[in-house]
């Protein structure tokens, strides 16, 4: 086990050593010239792709192959998408569809890299919408398909629900690629909500007969469950969803909130926040949460909640599926209660599908798109336990008094007339905030700092971004 | 220890550099054996290289992966030495070697001390066992242990058990306990691998010596520190290099365990690194702290190396 240093003088060593100095230094300015800086191909990223003309036909004597690509892997949602792409190619023989998945984690190490190639999949997901990771990035640097024309041509703002739907998925390049308004460049691939799932038998047992339907009622259950010994709250090291449930509860506009995620205007460090924050740190020293949920992961978190283990799980709706097959009629679901009248419910239709600007064939992967939101495939995903699907499903699939059907009835309320609206996920509103965030929430939660400090971080954390955003 | 000296000096001078006339004789010789070293030089330019010149010159510029990069200079490297958070990263770097190289050295070489001087029964057995937290893959021991250190895993149970419930706790969820428990972990699976180097090495210790300190009437102890442990001088510093290197370079674990938390309480600079490239797509920022990371690498196992030059 002897190191094999000192076999030549010191001479050798100095030669040698700078002879790899000098391959290092030809084989980086090499590559310099070759790559000039970093991201520029010299193609398309510095004009905005154009929007329009579009075709919805296809030539059925012309084969065509496109490629589709995603993080849902091959096993579960993924084999469900899988099919969908079956079903695609059933319908267009002339279509051939190459999909190349991986799980959601590797995924998102090569999203760049699969953007900036200069053969770019036809058809993309992304992980989320606005500033969160991928979309902003991807819709500034023009790597992304409009898809105003083809949205107007196929009606996919009847698909789902409203045009107002289709808002997350915005971005305007006049305004710095403000979000929220302004050019179309995706479609969900599906719809969730923040909300609270319950075990009927453990709300029994901390002294309530029926869920509760406002906020101080909420917290009533709460101190029940304490006092009978009962885990009230199943909660993992996030923290991000019933962060998101309270800052909605407290919000008193859903407008208001979307002005401030998308980056027009407003401010985190608001009363409201701040006594949402504040509620969260409460609760933490009430006892209200699973002691050490912050060192427990989100699936060890699912699987107490899904074991029986606590009262209440506050989590997005695509864990209907989990809790109706785990704890079956002791499972159910309703609305996190608000605090004042209009409320909005923080969720809506989530994760971009996109057509990449480099695409090849444009109007069969805007046929893709408008095949995956069709009332149909909708309904085949609805069925195969996608969760809820970006475009509405037939509302007579979900069965009435299970979580799914209450998600269904919450959600439309929401988004219907008189409705508080919905509004996007935390994280989205900056790429910082998918690091950051837990972080700050466990701090926060575990007492380490005030709910003003909590609120202030992020705060300046989206100003410090939307400036940096302006000044590109 | 005379004789330990003694015989490090022979072998130095066995190492000694050619006599210049001769190094020049041989030197037309040399172009073939290039010849052969060639392909494998090639590769080793392709993927380390070339990567890492490229990852210098990515951080030159603030770039998020997608659009065209923007020339910064050094900004990013000044604004590495003036981050929080990357000082608190190369923080907790030095606590963890404490846990990732001087414990386990440290047992490692009282396990080699007992093991190769007094033969225990099974000593294959023990061996093989200490050695596999080294064989099986770091995801698997992660999500282990964060089982085992959860707030009703194994070890709370057995501390409930022996009556010392009060000081349950999620280990690795508590912002006191997680970076110890981290390096906990570490010295776990690192010890093994300090003591079958230090096994090996043991058995080129001459067991004259032994003999010659015996006669001079050492005991088990003094047997150890005059011994073994200066015996086995040049493998302690190839361990202290490579659980170093764990240290400072240590991401799976980190990663699977905690990704960092609660708050920023474990982390260091290579999750820093990877959630500035791949989350948040500060990817020159990422890239200089990934230079400077491997230039403090390099400076250390310098170090190291020239530590053993001189013994």
């Amino acid at each position: 086990m002897r190191m094999q240093q000192r076999e030549a003088g010191p001479a050798s060593w100095r030669r040698r050593r700078r002879s790899a100095v000098t391959i290092a230094i030809a084989a980086t300015t090499a590559l310099a010239l070759a790559a000039c800086s970093p991201g520029s191909d010299g193609k398309s990223s510095s004009t905005t792709p154009a929007d329009g003309p579009v075709s919805t036909g296809i030539n059925s004597a012309k084969k065509v192959s496109i490629t589709v690509t995603d993080g849902w892997g091959s096993t579960g949602s993924g084999a469900t998408f899988g099919q969908v792409v079956k079903n695609f190619e059933t319908k267009y023989p002339n279509v051939t569809v190459n999909r190349q998945t991986t799980d959601y984690n590797s995924y998102q190490q090569t999203v760049n890299l699969k953007l900036n190639s200069p053969n770019p999949p036809d058809v993309m997901m992304l992980e989320t919408s606005g500033y969160g990771q991928g979309f902003y990035g991807a819709v500034s640097a023009n790597k992304v398909q409009p898809l105003d024309s083809y949205a107007k041509a196929y009606g996919w703002a009847d698909r789902v629900g409203s045009d107002a739907s289709l808002n997350v998925f915005r971005m305007d390049p006049s305004q710095h690629y403000l979000w929220g308004s302004g050019t179309l460049y995706g479609v969900p691939e599906q719809n969730a909500i923040i909300g609270v799932f319950y075990n009927k038998s453990l709300l029994k047992k901390a002294g309530f007969a029926s869920p509760p339907t406002t906020f101080a009622q909420f917290e009533s259950t709460l101190a029940g469950a304490k006092a009978h010994g009962v885990t009230a709250i199943e909660e993992s090291s996030t923290f991000i969803h019933t962060e998101m449930a309270l800052w909605g509860a407290f919000a008193n506009s859903a407008d208001q909130v979307n002005k401030w995620v998308y980056g027009a205007s407003g401010t985190f460090a608001d009363p409201a926040n701040l006594k949402a924050a504040q509620t969260m740190r409460d609760w933490n020293a009430k006892g209200y949460f699973e002691t050490g949920a912050v060192g427990t992961s989100d699936n060890d978190a699912a699987a107490a909640f899904l074991g029986g283990k606590a009262m209440y799980y506050i989590e997005g709706s695509w864990m209907a599926g989990g809790v109706e097959g785990s704890l079956k009629a002791d499972g159910g679901w309703f609305a996190f209660p608000s605090v004042s009248a209009s409320s909005p419910v923080g969720g809506g239709p989530t994760t971009p599908l996109v057509i990449p600007a480099g695409s090849k064939h444009k109007d069969v992967a805007a046929k893709f798109l408008d095949f995956f939101l069709s009332q149909e495939q909708t309904d085949y995903l609805f069925k195969n336990g996608w969760g809820l699907p970006g475009a509405q499903i037939t509302p007579s699939l979900a069965s009435a008094g299970t979580p799914t059907a209450d998600i269904v009835n919450a959600l439309s309320k929401a988004e219907g007339q008189g409705g508080g609206g919905t509004i996007p996920f935390l994280d989205w509103a900056n790429p910082q905030y998918s690091t950051q965030l837990a972080g700050e929430l466990q701090k926060l939660a575990a007492g380490k700092q005030t709910a003003a400090a909590f609120t202030k971080t992020i705060q300046d954390e989206w100003v410090t971004f939307h400036d940096k955003r302006k000044a590109a | 220890m005379t004789a330990v000296k003694h015989r490090v000096d022979r072998l130095d001078r066995v190492a000694e550099p050619d006599p210049p006339a001769r190094r020049r004789r041989r030197r037309r010789q040399d172009w073939s054996a290039y010849a052969y070293v060639l392909p494998p030089f090639a590769l080793y330019v392709i993927v380390i290289l070339a990567p890492v010149g490229y990852g210098a010159w990515i951080s030159l510029f603030d770039w998020d992966g997608v659009s065209a990069g923007k020339w910064v200079g050094l900004h990013n490297y000044a604004q590495a030495f003036h981050d929080p958070a990357v000082r608190q990263a190369l923080i907790h770097s030095v606590v963890l070697v404490f846990f990732y190289s001087l414990v386990p050295i440290a047992i490692g070489l009282v396990l080699t001390g007992i093991i190769a001087r007094h033969p225990l029964k099974g000593v294959g057995v023990w061996r093989t066992i200490l050695f596999l937290p080294q064989v099986l893959s770091v995801v698997v021991v992660g999500v282990s242990w964060r089982w085992i250190l959860s707030q009703d895993g194994p070890f709370n149970q057995l501390l409930r058990a022996v009556g010392l419930g009060r000081w349950t706790k999620v280990w690795l969820g508590d912002f006191t306990w997680a970076l110890p428990t981290e390096g906990a972990v570490g010295t776990w699976m690192l010890s093994g691998l300090c003591m079958v180097l230090f096994l090996a090495g043991a058995q080129s210790i001459d067991t004259e010596l032994y003999d010659a300190a015996n006669v001079d009437g050492a005991g088990v102890i003094r047997e150890f520190f005059t011994v073994t442990v200066p015996g086995l001088r040049n493998v302690i510093v190839v361990a202290l290099t490579l659980t170093f290197a764990v240290s400072l370079n240590n991401f799976s674990l980190i990663w699977v365990t905690t990704q960092g938390g609660p708050g920023t309480q474990t982390q260091v600079a290579s999750t820093l690194i990877y959630s500035r490239a791949f989350i948040v797509s500060a990817v020159g920022d990422a890239s200089a702290l990934a230079i400077l990371l491997g230039i403090l690498m390099m400076a250390v196992a310098y170090g190291f190396t020239r530590l053993s030059d001189r013994a």
